[in-house]
């Protein structure tokens, strides 16, 4: 894709987290680069590095323990990374949003859920205020699609009277398709459902119409029934909020059931990246394959599982070679000394491993 | 133990129940103006299954469906309100019951992994619990048994661990470990990979078929996950809100489920297939309903795209749809 | 229903070949690291020694303090501190240094004893309340309840009164009435654990109640339970020394710290040493388990 139309730019970012076992190298040398309107899903298992990933993104990173080592998170042209903390706010919210996991610990439980919306709402006024510098910083680019009539240009809002006001949050709760939105208001977070809990967050996160939505596991604590809602409204919002979404998840099934882009990552390497069809017409890695291999799917007399032998890699011990060298079946002498760096193989396909060239 | 029914069908049936409930009573405060309120939370009603030695049961459904009640109800850990259980032929329900002979045959594995293992005892020591309890073997036997468990599940060196050093796979395995040491003949499993990471689930999900075939056990697996279910079962039974559904073999009801719910909760499943995005069709509203004050009649009617008169007023009763696959659903027919 | 740590970043994976060093060590490196926890051993130490050597050497007919301590005019009364005598003489003589020190028993065995004896029977009836609930339950709260509302003081003294005097009927009176915060801090973890899934594997593994409790529910709640108790020890002291200040402990002319302070304390204006070196021993000795009990605290809470 053209360089002006790249949302978000990753060039060799490295992080390290200091632990009593030592430094451990949670992402290593990713380069990422995530368009305008997609749907893009990293995936990997725990420690692999991409919750950490998103949470560089966001800056929500605390730094210590955690260290960047290295590398650049551009962000329409801005190095996100260079900024000091109170001009990283004005991005947090209002173009980067995100939301997470347990949605009972990230609302607020003393506080109505329509007083909540309300805050994120007000944050965006606050926001608006501080334009002229963010035209400073030059990152006054938006266009908008000519079929969000409804939704306000993201920069042009007009204050709020307290009507006003209520008619937002009102908007925001229908946006994710919140039954009797006038009643779940003046609800508290305790009184909804898990399910519903997580609408309010995709509420509150859009409500400032982010051009990028970062979701952290958003639907493993959810039931499988309410993950499939949930996970088509957030395939819906995307066009209409004219956002992109980038997706941590450890389940490779779910990413490939709403994602255009799979990324994959192992002990904080992004091995593999490739559109979604793509990936599973011809996954190359073998990891990625290992880990097709290992979701159920069909009888066990229909196809057996095929675990990955070995254990994960131990982030704290310095490596020579490739991460999985221990694990691969391919395994080659150069994948124990060198470490492979992403190419290119196809059009859109990067994979780092040996058996796909330097 | 003298059993009811004939001796090839004792044979065939490990455990059967017969409309069990549980009600777990709601603490009221002393409210003189609160003469209506509900009194009690309907955790199972009316659940009645077959359990057919040597293979693989899988109950799924979500939260509040009653399977982890299920299993905590059979195991006797809860035991359930009303109905009745029995285990090859043997009544548990009413009155009292050898429990020490019961769970030498029955035992079970824990959803999570990190508190189903007392953090204070060593690996060794969690593996020969049942067997220092149940069994009246010495301390020589004890330890080869201990030794040959953890080296069947794959941890041969780990016997002096504790568990706060162990990974979330090894945990489980050591559970396993500890279940299979007395070598019972029906093991349940509450949800056994789901604090899992992908590989690892597949590395327990295929010891587990090991340890079925060398040992020749019974499993009764509560899952929500619909692929894990369809992997590792023969017989599959859904339940939502308290209820069995549905339930036949498990490639019957997933091929060609019957009820609207488990119509739903099939297509839900995410399947690794870009090509087949059945999660983006699925057209189910609604959440699970409170088990305090449930709908009349069906529960599911609420949110059932079939749903008719008849269903809010009446609870359908089970029917054979097809050899071997029940559906408790008046409109049973018309979900093809 | 998450997979393992997969919100969080941590280096978790292939455990250390060798096993880390276990919880004892743990305990006692970051004690080594704290340095008022080392100061409060290091009180503490002497004073549990302290009180050891007394005690044998009473049962051997000997004495360690360098006076006899119920012997009159070994100096000149009202004596200032001295090399002879390092905390001076009272009214009758008697080298205080020496019976500062022979009293250090009392209240070294009567605080340990009665927080040794809470912390059981505590332990004991809370996790079976915890476990057993219902009934048996409330009727230990409400038991407990009691207790909490009168006073501690003024319920050992009802009780010592009743008893009458004496070093050992003190400790029993503290003992009645001490264990109830034991009581109901063991229910509360006791609850805590008592749903989890490995308790209710140990039933399914044949443990009975009693043996769950013991094996299983105690060693995961002694933390707790213990922190508490080191916290504790200098509170019985205090009010061990409040009773025996009023005369209900040990009598004259045996010496005893509160009742030393109590019998001094007339000669304040004059001889302001007397009263002020039982009273500065019984603070030390305060501040020592205290100052151990929060280092305790630091390092099990930690881990």
């Amino acid at each position: 894709m053209s360089l002006d139309r790249k949302l978000l730019s990753i060039s060799d970012l490295s992080i390290n987290y200091q632990t009593e076992q030592g430094t451990s190298l949670a992402v290593q040398n990713v380069n990422l680069d995530i368009g305008e309107n997609q749907f893009v899903a990293v995936v990997g298992e725990s420690g692999c590095g991409k919750s950490t990933l998103a949470l560089a993104i966001i800056g929500l990173i605390s730094i210590p323990p955690a260290r960047i080592e290295s590398g650049k998170i551009g962000y329409k042209s801005v190095d996100l990374l260079s900024l000091k903390e109170n001009e990283r706010r004005k991005f947090r919210g209002t173009e980067i949003a995100m939301i997470f996991q347990e949605p009972l610990t990230s609302l607020n439980p003393v506080y109505k859920v329509g007083d909540q919306i309300a805050e994120a709402i007000m944050i965006r006024e606050e926001q608006n205020e501080h334009l002229e510098s963010a035209r400073e910083i030059g990152i006054m680019q938006k266009t908008y699609s000519s079929n969000d009539l409804a939704v306000p240009p993201r920069f042009h809002l007009p204050r709020f009277s307290s009507s006003n006001r209520t008619q937002a949050i009102l908007d925001a709760l229908k946006l994710v398709r919140i039954p009797d939105p006038e009643q779940v208001i003046e609800r508290y977070p305790f009184e909804l459902s898990g399910g519903m809990r997580q609408r309010v967050m995709i509420a509150m996160a859009l409500s400032q119409k982010p051009a990028l939505l970062l979701a952290d596991e958003p639907t493993t604590a959810l039931d499988v029934t309410t993950q499939a809602q949930v996970l088509k409204l957030m395939k819906t919002l995307m066009s209409e909020v004219n956002t992109s979404i980038l997706l941590i998840t450890h389940d490779l099934a779910v990413a490939s059931q709403v994602a255009d882009r799979i990324v994959v990552m192992y002990a904080g390497d992004l091995v593999e990246d490739s559109d979604v069809y793509e990936l599973f017409r011809e996954p190359l890695h073998p990891y990625t394959k290992g880990l097709l291999s290992c979701i159920p799917s069909g009888s066990k007399k229909a196809k057996a599982l095929k675990p990955i032998p070995g254990t994960v890699f131990d982030l704290t011990r310095p490596s020579t070679g490739c991460k999985f060298a221990s694990r691969c079946p391919r395994c080659m002498d150069i994948c124990r000394q060198k470490k492979p760096a992403l190419v290119e193989t196809k059009p859109g396909h990067r994979v780092a491993c040996f058996l796909y060239g330097e | 133990m003298v059993s009811e029914l004939g001796e090839t069908q004792r044979n065939d049936i490990i455990l059967e129940t017969k409309g069990l409930s549980k009600l777990f009573p709601i603490r009221r405060g002393f409210n003189p103006f609160a003469r209506n309120q509900p009194r009690y939370i309907h955790a199972l009603n009316d659940v009645s299954m077959k359990i057919p030695r040597g293979m693989t049961v899988a109950v799924v459904g979500e939260s509040g469906c009653g399977k982890t009640t299920l299993a905590r109800a059979i195991t006797l850990l809860s035991p359930p309100t009303s109905g009745e259980i029995l285990f090859d032929g043997q009544t548990l329900t009413g009155g009292k019951v050898d429990t020490k002979s019961l769970y030498r045959r029955m035992q079970m594995v824990f959803q999570d992994p990190d508190s189903s293992l007392d953090p204070r005892f060593k690996v060794k020591d969690l593996v020969s619990e049942p067997c220092r309890r149940l069994l009246d073997s010495d301390r020589e036997e004890i330890h080869s048994t201990v030794m040959q468990s953890l080296k069947i599940v794959g941890l041969s060196g780990y016997a002096d661990r504790l568990p706060g050093h162990l990974s979330g796979g090894q945990k489980q395995r050591v559970a396993i470990a500890r279940a299979i040491s007395i070598r019972p003949e029906m093991i349940l499993l509450d949800e056994p990979t789901s604090a899992l990471d992908a590989s690892v689930q597949a590395q327990i999900l295929n010891l587990l078929i090991e340890l079925q075939k060398d040992y020749n056990l019974t499993y009764l697996i509560i899952t929500h996950n619909i692929s894990v279910a369809e992997y590792l079962s023969d017989l599959l039974i859904v339940m939502y809100a308290g209820n069995v559904v549905e339930h036949g073999p498990t490639d019957a009801v997933i091929s060609k489920p019957r009820h609207p719910y488990t119509i739903a909760l099939i297509s839900s499943a995410p399947i690794p297939n870009p090509w087949k995005r059945n999660l983006l069709n699925i057209e189910i509203k609604g959440e699970v309903p409170s088990a305090i004050n449930p709908p009349s009649g069906c529960k599911f009617h609420p949110r059932c795209p079939y749903a008719g008169k008849i269903c809010r007023e009446q609870s359908p009763g089970m029917v054979e749809i097809s050899p071997g696959q029940f559906v408790s659903c008046h409109f049973a027919e018309k979900t093809t | 229903m998450s997979p393992e740590g997969a919100a969080e970043e941590e280096a978790v994976g292939a455990p250390s070949p060798t096993p880390t060093r276990g919880r004892l060590r743990t305990v006692l490196h970051a004690l080594r690291s704290n340095k008022g926890a080392l100061i409060g051993a290091s009180i503490v130490t002497v004073f549990v020694v302290t009180a050891l050597a007394v005690f044998v050497a009473g049962l051997l007919h000997t004495r360690i303090t360098p006076f006899n301590p119920i012997q009159q005019d070994v100096g000149p009364a009202f004596a200032p501190p001295s090399l002879a005598h390092l905390m001076g003489t009272d009214e009758l003589g008697r080298d205080v240094f020496s019976r500062v020190v022979a009293a250090t028993p009392n209240d070294v065995a009567v605080s340990l004893s009665v927080i040794a004896f809470s912390l059981i029977l505590g332990a004991l009836l809370g996790t079976y309340a915890a476990f057993h609930g219902g009934l048996v339950d409330e009727a230990l709260m409400r038991i407990t309840d009691i207790f909490f509302a009168i006073p501690a003081l003024v319920l050992a003294m009802a009780i010592g009164i009743a008893l009458g005097p004496g070093i050992t009927n003190m400790a029993i009176a503290l003992m009645v009435i001490w264990w109830p915060p034991y009581a109901r801090l063991a229910r509360g973890e006791g609850l805590k654990i008592a749903h989890q899934n490995y308790i209710e594997a140990a039933r399914l593994s044949g443990a009975g109640r009693f043996r769950t409790i013991l094996e299983h529910a105690l060693p995961n709640i002694s933390v707790t339970l213990l922190v508490y108790a080191s916290l504790d020890v200098g509170t019985v002291i205090l009010i061990y020394a409040g009773l025996s200040y009023l005369g209900l402990a040990v009598r004259p002319p045996y010496p005893d710290w509160g009742q030393m302070v109590s019998a001094y304390q007339d000669y304040m204006v004059s001889v302001p040493w007397l009263p002020l070196f039982p009273g500065l021993v019984l603070a030390l000795g305060v501040v020592g388990f205290s100052l151990l009990g929060d280092g305790l605290k630091d390092a099990l809470g930690g881990s």
